[in-house]
């Protein structure tokens, strides 16, 4: 009898189990012979090659034919669904997969640009470390409500060369003192780009008593006395930057090129190994070190979704799942593939699965996950829209 | 057949233009169903117009290419009069076509890795310098311009060279120089004197899309221009493809300012003309200077082979980039030189290459083809002259009410949208080159292939065209330089998965991996070369 009560519910969750992997193996039939337009930032040769091994990887297990559309910037294909429903293009959408994140989802799940949501119903995404990494459910400070995958881990980085900056400013007040004496040797991306919002974002992150307020709106009525600190610290900066503060690089790589060519002693990433690619690449001296400010530094989760009028949704799915596939997850975590730290809970996997991440040699100028420090969280969608209007109108013109 | 040959020049030209135009209107004053905007309003101008940074970008997008067009136009004039008279002015004139070939974009990459404060000029001097870093100091945004400029002037002076060479042409020049000779005149100063004043009447249309695309053109802006503020189009693809989807509607207002930019350049333009024709007017009145023109062919000559060395190194720094191991300041030279990178990419190059070509022949064939229809069906040679409504309206400013326009008619994208989108470029082109040897040709040889019984097609394949065999071949040519280099037309149609050379090298040159930037550069330059010498070896 007591193992009848047990065997009940415990067949439940088997068949329960069984129908969804079922229902996924419907979506597999489905997907055969489906081409995935899979639109993905394409600044960089090493995730492009990456995304090939993906779309070569699906051509052969599922038969899926997966063409790479690489953009210079994910919102142009934002904009490129929203001109479809525009133009009441509800199905054979030309985006049908987009590595997406923040105010680009934001933006695409207020307008109902989206499919789903589905994610969750993804086999793989049960080895998503949703307890640990709370960042895969909340995308900057928007659930993700299943519309999104998670595909990646992103945190913020400082790159120096030991050769030549041994003991790089461990924190913001230290970095302008820094600069200070060394005029013109530092820099970062203009906003709106990524990385320079994310560095404002951190300099915002310091200036605040509590970094609870950012994860609201901010209230008018207070945000010029919070945001003053900001202001007045980058004020001060502003004269001892590269070019004089006249000129900003235009994004990531644009900076890692200045510090290619030694115009600037730091550079940053939103990708703890990002620095090891560009050293095995040959492009950066062996003696390049990463490192975080000593307050912490802002953390986020990338994803993958699939758009509104997609025709091959389900072959998009089929696709995210395989991302999140640990044979998939453990490449992307090598810095001689890509380098970028995997979303899946490591205890969670099978052991020849787990074996595969221990596998990975984690080159010197990658900071292990354990020396990141703190995570900051992402603020509120509008206090950068605050942030980078204000940046614009101070240094930006 | 006639009527099918003026539809399809109006169909392929100018209601796309008119469309494009249209669907950018009516976001920029409010309306836009899709988001819920449908009450007409200003406020989109009003916020552009407070956007900080906006009056300096537009002021630099100005500056920018107003000043490179003067400058190519009086090099240009310089050289065209020099033509003839001097050996290095032939031995330009030769260069002409293949200058006119190589597009913006190559020269662009090559000329940012020259002259940054860590490029190559910087490094050649460092060590004799003892330089250890780059030099730091605070320039501000008009070192951008100032390289962006030379690039224009680069670009566009062989192609006004071009165009002022075949006006020339076209007047009987020998009763003017006759004169003057017995009048006390040089030959280099009675060109200048008597007959610069009709070349550049007669070339109106080809200073403005000069100007035009100096002021409006994306690409040049992206890879080379500042940052903050950027110029006005890349401001105006900034609000355009903003996460926050209502900004579209500041990005169609922008788009409005940009083209009331550019009708200010043209303005500007036509009273700076008007001013330096008072000169002329005092310069033509002193008689003869032999020792000024001098001068002035003197300091044309030198601003002329400048920008042949820069346009050299500039090549030579593309292929050290692409061959360059690890390459850091302040070495004058990479250490070693390695074939890794077009190993690993040729592939990749190989299949963009193969598309741009795809794209580029196919354009520029039917581009021909609806030439020809409309010369041999019309019987007119003058062309209308809303032909070249997309080359004197900023690119920018309509291609994107155009993508809205190929979405509503159910035109998905991809290679045929692009290479339709392509036709609004190449036509013009295509159309002027074989317009003229269409007027010039014999009409007796088809009167005479008729009067022996032969119907107009046979008269069209036999006689007509491999009578015009060289014009034509040069206008395929043309027209494929032409598509090769189209980034914008590309990307919007295209919806980003049309990847040619051209777009990759934006992309690349953008940031990313400088050595398949400067690969991809030299390979975009060398499609329309191969082009060209395929032209001439057909034409002889």
């Amino acid at each position: 009898m007591c193992r009848a009560k047990w065997l009940a519910p415990g067949a439940l969750v088997l068949g329960l189990l069984a129908s969804e992997a079922m229902a996924f193996e419907t979506v597999r039939e489905a997907a055969r012979g489906q081409t995935v337009y899979f639109n993905a930032w394409g600044g960089s040769p090493q995730i492009n090659d990456y995304i090939a091994w993906v779309a070569d990887e699906v051509e052969d297990r599922f038969d899926i034919d997966l063409v790479h559309v690489k953009l210079t910037d994910t919102s142009e294909a934002v904009s490129r669904v929203l001109a479809e429903k525009a133009a009441g293009q509800t199905t054979a959408g030309s985006v049908d997969l987009i590595w997406i994140n923040g105010e680009n989802f934001l933006a695409m799940k207020e307008n109902d640009l989206l499919f789903g949501p589905f994610a969750f119903d993804l086999p793989n995404f049960e080895l998503v470390d949703t307890a640990g990494k709370p960042t895969t459910l909340i995308d900057f400070t928007e659930p993700t409500d299943g519309f999104e995958s998670p595909w990646g881990m992103a945190q913020f980085v400082l790159i120096h060369d030991r050769a030549t900056l041994p003991e790089p400013p461990a924190d913001l007040a230290a970095l302008a003192a820094w600069a200070a004496e060394n005029p013109g040797r530092f820099t970062f991306p203009s906003p709106p780009d990524f990385i320079g919002a994310t560095f404002l974002k951190h300099v915002l992150h310091a200036a605040v008593d509590d970094p609870a307020i950012l994860t609201t709106a901010p209230d008018p009525a207070t945000a010029d006395d919070l945001l003053a600190p900001v202001w007045a610290w980058l004020d001060d900066l502003q004269p001892d930057l590269w070019r004089g503060g006249r000129a900003f690089p235009a994004n990531g790589p644009a900076l890692h090129q200045l510090f290619e060519d030694g115009e600037v002693d730091l550079t940053m990433a939103f990708n703890p190994a990002e620095a090891s690619s560009l050293v095995l690449d040959g492009r950066f001296p062996a003696t390049t070190r990463s490192y975080t400010f000593a307050d912490g530094s802002i953390g986020n989760t990338h994803f993958v979704a699939i758009p509104f009028n997609s025709d091959a949704a389900a072959a998009a799915r089929v696709v995210a799942d395989f991302l999140l596939s640990p044979e998939a997850q453990a490449r992307k975590q090598d810095p001689q593939h890509w380098g970028d730290f995997t979303v899946l809970d490591l205890d969670k996997l099978e052991a020849e699965d787990r074996a595969l991440f221990d596998a990975i040699d984690l080159h010197p100028a990658t900071l292990p996950p354990d020396q990141l420090g703190e995570t900051l969280l992402e603020p509120h969608a509008a206090w950068m829209d605050l942030i980078e209007a204000g940046w614009r109108d101070r240094y930006g013109s | 057949m006639k009527l099918v040959a003026r539809g399809l020049l109006l169909a392929l030209v100018l209601v796309p233009t008119l469309a494009g135009l249209v669907g950018v209107l009516a976001p920029a004053v409010g309306y836009l169903p899709v988001l819920g905007f449908t009450e007409p309003s200003l406020a989109p101008l009003t916020r552009v117009l407070a956007l900080p940074g906006l009056g300096q970008a537009a002021a630099m997008s100005l500056a920018v290419g107003l000043v490179s067009t003067t400058l190519a136009l009086l090099l240009a004039v310089a050289i065209t009069a020099g033509l003839q008279s001097r050996r290095v002015s032939r031995w330009l004139e030769r260069l002409a076509a293949p200058l006119i070939a190589v597009p913006h974009l190559s020269i662009a990459v090559g000329a940012a890795f020259l002259l940054a404060p860590s490029g190559w000029l910087v490094r050649l001097v460092a060590d004799p310098l003892d330089m250890q870093t780059p030099p730091a100091f605070a320039y501000g945004a008009g070192y951008d311009l100032l390289v962006l400029g030379a690039v224009l002037v680069l670009k566009e002076t062989p192609f006004l060279v071009a165009v002022l060479v075949a006006v020339a042409r076209s007047i009987d020049e020998r009763r003017s120089l006759a004169l003057a000779r017995s009048l006390g005149y040089g030959d280099i100063e009675a060109r200048l004197k008597l007959l610069a004043p009709a070349w550049l009447a007669r070339s109106k249309l080809a200073i403005v899309t000069v100007l035009v695309y100096g002021i409006g053109n994306l690409e040049l802006a992206l890879v080379l221009g500042p940052t903050a503020p950027p110029l006005l189009p890349v401001l105006v693809l900034d609000l355009m493809t903003h996460p926050d989807l209502a900004r579209r509607l500041d990005g169609a207002a922008a788009a409005l300012l940009l083209i009331a930019t550019t009708a200010l350049g043209y303005a500007a333009y036509r009273i700076g003309a008007a001013l330096a024709g008072l000169a002329f007017g005092a310069w033509l009145a002193t008689g003869p200077t032999p020792t000024l023109t001098r001068w002035l062919a003197r300091i044309g000559d030198l601003a002329t082979t400048l920008l042949l060395a820069f346009l050299a190194l500039t090549f030579v720094v593309l292929a050290l980039w692409s061959l360059a191991g690890p390459w850091r300041f302040p070495d004058p030279f990479p250490a070693v030189l390695h074939l890794d990178l077009w190993q690993r990419r040729v592939p990749d190059l190989l299949a963009h290459a193969g598309t741009t070509a795809l794209i580029a022949v196919t354009t520029a064939l039917i581009a021909l083809a609806v030439v020809l229809l409309w010369l041999e069906t019309t019987g007119r040679t003058t062309l209308p002259s809303w032909l070249w409504l997309p080359l004197v309206v900023p690119q920018i400013a309509f291609l994107f009410g155009l993508q809205m326009l190929m979405l509503v008619i159910g035109l998905g994208p991809g290679l045929g949208p692009v290479i339709l989108a392509h036709l609004l470029f190449v036509l013009p082109y295509t159309a002027l080159l074989v317009a003229d040897s269409w007027a010039d040709q014999d009409p007796r040889y088809a009167a005479m292939a008729r009067s022996l019984g032969h119907g107009p097609w046979t008269t069209f394949c036999k006689i007509k065209l491999p009578l015009l065999k060289a014009p034509l071949a040069l206008a395929l040519a043309v027209g494929i330089s032409v598509s090769v280099a189209l980034y914008l037309p590309t990307l919007f149609a295209g919806g980003g998965r049309v990847t040619t050379l051209a777009t990759e090298a934006v992309t690349l040159a953008q940031g990313g991996d400088r050595r398949l930037a400067a690969a991809t550069g030299i390979v975009l330059a060398l499609l329309p070369a191969v082009a060209l010498l395929a032209a001439r070896r057909l034409a002889r």
